[in-house]
């Protein structure tokens, strides 16, 4: 007789994810937890947009959509975004989508800026900046006021980071071609940071299938490496009571509290409270054990935030 | 580390006049109001690349011009002395000009040329060779081309005339965003 765990891996094989993936999820999940996660992952997230308020009042742009027959609806906790419910227009080629009217932009996506919560009138770093959709939601939040320095090591992508960000009238950024890594170069001191780093992208199967495949147990220890390199840079040049938010697209612990053990250890930073709903950090997965204040990070899993899966922490420099 | 291959750098004095007569020149002299607390910066190169660039972020540019890719709003480009507005150049200037050549269809975003017959209105005399800006529906941003024939000319022309053309060089309409902005 095949067991519950067996039928899992089954399923697993049968919509191509490598065995080890499983393994895993089982560990966190449990077995009827990862059947739900790997079901959710065949399904289709609804389209969300963001009303971008610096380049058309978001009410107007709301009116213009529905004149169109587009049916959309608020989403509680993001007061920018909308659900795209029904829409006889391609919602991401519109005139209003090329005027940088709206952007789209997944739902769970609008945390970590929503939680960095930026100031008009902060010096802020966006690491890891392309295609920009996090970068031109810091710079509505501070309403083109402020500085933004948005970092981007690859100088294809920063083309489309700079395409983007003229799209959406975005005016307090500027834009560098740089590795993360080097950031004291530049020898700046930011009030905050935000670091939604380079990942594994197992959080977002449901958009990109192709995650389902293309990363082994040995790529999650690589990026773990280059997470911990990056975070710790963009430590130093935080302010004094400085704030750091640190995401990922990941639902792997190497990526997440592991990252985060190490820097608890390493860096004089706390972490914050965060008040977005979700799972908290682990303590244990396999054979880690993780700092206790990991706790306050969050995980949006998929499945149970019936939207793409991040993970989020907030930290505070010591002085 | 990566170090730019250009440099960016403030605007000369007649790089900064060259731009602004020509806006002014081409779509009237209200249009002098988007430099208002902003300055013009300059990326090098071939094609020197022009930026709108708040005040408020020159003192940290001044630090950082050697790393910049880019900043503020690119607004067109410099090449042997003539300025090109471009995308969001023009769009800045679209409440200070009357330049404007309202559409009824949406094929300037695919690169096509406007002709007669899909005009809905325009506010200005212009002549051939002038740049309009393109407007659609609810008076939403297309981009910026350039008469093929005078307005009085358009008034008397044959349904199927060419009207506005994109430039050959770099298309300016906003479908520029899907085909090549990502």
């Amino acid at each position: 007789m095949v067991n519950e765990s067996g039928d899992i891996h089954q399923l697993g094989k049968d919509l191509g994810y490598l065995p080890y993936m499983i393994d895993r999820y089982i560990t966190i999940f449990g077995e009827e937890e990862t059947k739900e996660l790997l079901q959710f992952n065949e399904t289709k997230l609804p389209k969300t947009i963001r009303l971008n308020s610096l380049k058309n009042p978001p009410e107007e742009t709301e009116k213009l959509l529905r004149k169109k027959q587009v049916v959309m609806e608020r989403v509680k906790n993001l007061p920018e975004a909308r659900r795209i419910i029904k829409s006889p227009i391609p919602i991401g080629a519109s005139e209003e989508y090329l005027n940088g009217y709206y952007t789209l932009q997944g739902e769970n996506s609008f945390y970590p800026t929503q939680i960095l919560n930026p100031k008009e009138e902060d010096l802020v770093a966006d690491l890891a900046a392309a295609p920009g959709g996090k970068t031109s939601h810091l710079a509505q939040l501070m309403k083109n006021n402020g500085t933004i320095i948005a970092t981007e090591i690859s100088t294809n992508r920063c083309r489309s980071l700079k395409s983007n960000l003229a799209r959406m009238g975005v005016e307090n950024t500027i834009t560098i071609n740089m590795d993360a890594n080097d950031i004291s170069l530049l020898d700046l001191k930011f009030d905050k940071i935000l670091l939604d780093a380079p990942c594994s992208g197992s959080g977002i199967i449901i958009s990109d299938p192709s995650r389902k495949s293309t990363k082994t147990s040995d790529d999650l220890l690589n990026y773990h490496e280059l997470q911990v390199s990056l975070l710790t840079n963009a430590i130093d040049v935080l302010k004094p009571q400085g704030e750091i938010v640190y995401s990922t697209c990941s639902l792997e612990p190497e990526e997440n509290e592991l990252v985060i053990t190490k820097i608890l250890d390493s860096k004089p930073v706390k972490i914050e409270e965060i008040g977005v709903f979700g799972e908290n950090g682990l303590l244990k997965f396999q054979n880690y054990n993780f700092n206790p204040e990991v706790v306050k990070a969050k995980h949006l899993y998929p499945h149970k935030s019936c939207g793409e899966g991040f993970f989020i922490v907030k930290m505070v420099k010591q002085k | 580390m990566i170090m730019n291959d250009f440099t960016f750098r403030r605007a000369s004095n007649s790089e900064n006049e060259l731009v602004k007569k020509h806006i002014q020149e081409k779509f009237g002299s209200k249009t002098i109001q988007i430099f208002s607390h902003k300055q013009i910066w300059i990326k090098e190169g071939r094609i020197k690349e022009v930026f709108l660039v708040r005040e408020k972020l020159e003192n940290i540019l001044d630090k950082l011009s050697e790393w910049i890719y880019s900043m503020g709003i690119p607004i067109g480009s410099l090449c042997e002395d003539m300025f090109q507005l471009e995308i969001e150049g023009s769009y800045l200037i679209l409440p200070y000009t009357s330049n404007i050549i309202k559409v009824k269809t949406n094929q300037f975003l695919y690169g096509k040329p406007i002709f007669v017959e899909n005009v809905d209105s325009f506010t200005s005399d212009f002549n051939k060779g002038d740049h309009l800006i393109i407007i659609g529906n609810n008076d939403i941003h297309y981009g910026v081309g350039k008469a093929e024939i005078g307005a009085r000319e358009a008034n008397s022309a044959q349904p199927n005339t060419i009207l506005v053309k994109g430039l050959q060089n770099k298309p300016l309409d906003r479908g520029w965003y899907l085909r090549k902005g990502n």
